[in-house]
């Protein structure tokens, strides 16, 4: 699997898809919008809805709308859980629990289940309807799959529905979206790339650090490029283990280091990133770990790294014929570790 | 009409109790109640704007967040780290009841992004909680009698469980 990692001055963008919310929290907010008076003729502007009646004292009494605002973005356990909290919470996410159901329905008609056929025009519909409950996931469900048709006006207008909901993986395809639009919205971008990197999206993190690394005028957008490499990176995200891998072997945008340049090398390495496994093969021949450097040369080779295939020969030649058996064996029962 | 560019113009706001705020039109955009009712005076906004149901304490902690979130985005690098301790320390200075105000005020003047920040702190609050420890956090009273609950808790389980099993 081939990977193209570090910027490029003249790549297109690195992501075909977008981050599939499979277990993302659940987000629903109340089909009831905010009825927000825009045009006022009066002279000042109107006064609020009325909250509740039970005292107005505490959270309680808050209107039905915010509710649904808070809530949008809650999972399956924690919407019925909030539900039981008061009369009043109850009503206020009504719409939230039947938008959750249709969000269910609308994963089963795309993925199919034991029971039910796969159907993506029923998944979308039933996605949509979610949506309009204000569920903020099924948004994003609703806007992967017109992008995935090449409606991307509609997934738009619904990520960024969303995205206002402060669902984090709204956000960070809104911001992917905005990358790759003609010409690119790289402002709009990084706002809300942000927004969802600080939320803790590890995709978003790493998509707003190449950004920030591409756009690579000043050496403070080095810096924090490198800052959210690494916490992409401990957030599990591979090809951003390859990036700062790199950041800390030039000293590019943190103080260099050897020690951690390799420890991430190898992070990334053991999870499939064929380049890193290339990378990490190289140090080890170069140490005169042989077996180990075979290993990793040949799962990078399998990947289609040119230029491993050499390298793994001479460490081949310096090995006895039990242990290069022995290292393609390792090779063959090699399985990636998780990640993100 | 010469040269005065929008960001210089001065908006004056005042809260239930009297209190009258001096906004720059900058600010004042982040308000978009405020900002519709501007453009749908035809930008004619000499005196001040009452707002009937905002109190000097919300608007002023909602103009200091606002203030702060542009000087912050003015600014270069680091300027995220800043902005998320101030973030933190804006939540953490509120009690409950006044965390709650300041979120109905938000809603009502449409401070997007402040409102944004007030609904993920409390959504942060509640996931993942039990509803005992919610109510607790918050002071809500509940207001089922035991049977209702426990038909509720049931009920709940059989809306999301039940017709759907695979």
């Amino acid at each position: 699997m081939k990977h193209r990692t570090w910027p490029r001055a003249s790549s297109s963008s690195p992501f075909s898809s977008f981050p599939f919310p499979t277990d993302t929290p659940s987000s629903s907010s109340a089909a009831k919008h905010t009825r927000f008076v825009r045009r006022c003729s009066h002279s000042h502007p109107p006064p609020l809805s009325a909250a509740p009646s039970d005292g107005g004292a505490g959270f309680s009494a808050l209107p039905y709308d915010v509710m649904a605002k808070i809530a949008a973005s809650f999972d399956d356990p924690t919407l019925k859980a909030a539900s039981v909290v008061c009369r009043s919470w109850w009503e206020a996410l009504r719409p939230l629990r039947e938008a959750m159901m249709l969000l269910r329905w609308g994963k089963k008609f795309k993925h199919g289940s034991p029971r039910v056929k796969q159907n993506a025009e029923k998944a979308l519909e039933s996605f949509e309807k979610a949506a309009a409950r204000g569920s903020a996931l099924a948004m994003v469900d609703a806007g992967l799959m017109y992008w995935e048709r090449g409606e991307k006006q509609r997934a738009l207008d619904l990520f960024l529905k969303s995205a206002e909901l402060g669902n984090h993986a709204a956000q960070c395809n809104l911001g992917i979206s905005y990358l790759q639009a003609e010409p690119p919205k790289t402002e709009e971008a990084i706002k809300w790339l942000r927004k969802a990197s600080v939320g803790g999206n590890a995709r978003a993190q790493y998509q707003l650090a190449l950004t920030l690394h591409r756009s690579c005028g000043t050496k403070s957008n080095m810096k924090e490029a490198a800052r959210w490499y690494l916490k992409a990176a401990e957030g599990g995200y591979v090809r951003a283990m390859y990036n700062i891998s790199l950041c800390y072997s030039f000293g590019d945008g943190l103080t260099h280091s050897n020690q951690l340049a390799r420890k991430w090398m190898k992070r990334a390495a053991d999870r499939g990133h064929s380049k890193a496994q290339y990378e990490h093969g190289l140090a080890l021949f170069s140490e005169g770990d042989m077996m180990k450097a075979v290993v990793y040369l040949e799962l990078a080779t399998r990947a289609g790294e040119r230029g491993a295939s050499h390298v793994k020969n001479e460490a081949l030649h310096r090995l006895s014929a039990a242990s290069r058996d022995h290292a393609m064996h390792l090779a063959d029962s090699w399985r990636a570790l998780p990640s993100k | 009409m010469s040269g005065i560019s929008d960001t210089e113009r001065m908006i004056t706001l005042k809260t239930v109790e009297g209190t009258l705020f001096d906004v720059k039109s900058s600010i004042a955009k982040d308000l978009k109640t405020v900002q519709a009712f501007i453009d749908d005076s035809d930008d004619d906004v000499t005196s001040p704007i009452p707002l009937p149901n905002v109190f000097t304490r919300e608007l002023s902690r909602i103009l200091d967040y606002l203030n702060n979130h542009h000087r912050f985005r003015s600014g270069i690098e680091k300027a995220d780290e800043e902005m998320a301790r101030y973030d933190a320390e804006f939540a953490k200075s509120m009690s409950h009841e006044e965390l709650k105000a300041l979120i109905l005020a938000a809603n009502y003047l449409n401070v997007k992004d402040l409102l944004e920040f007030l609904n993920q702190t409390v959504a942060d609050v509640i996931q993942n909680k039990s509803v005992e420890f919610v109510r607790n956090f918050f002071g809500i009273e509940n207001d089922y009698t035991p049977e209702e609950e426990e038909k509720l808790r049931n009920e709940n389980e059989w809306a999301f469980n039940g017709v759907e099993q695979d």
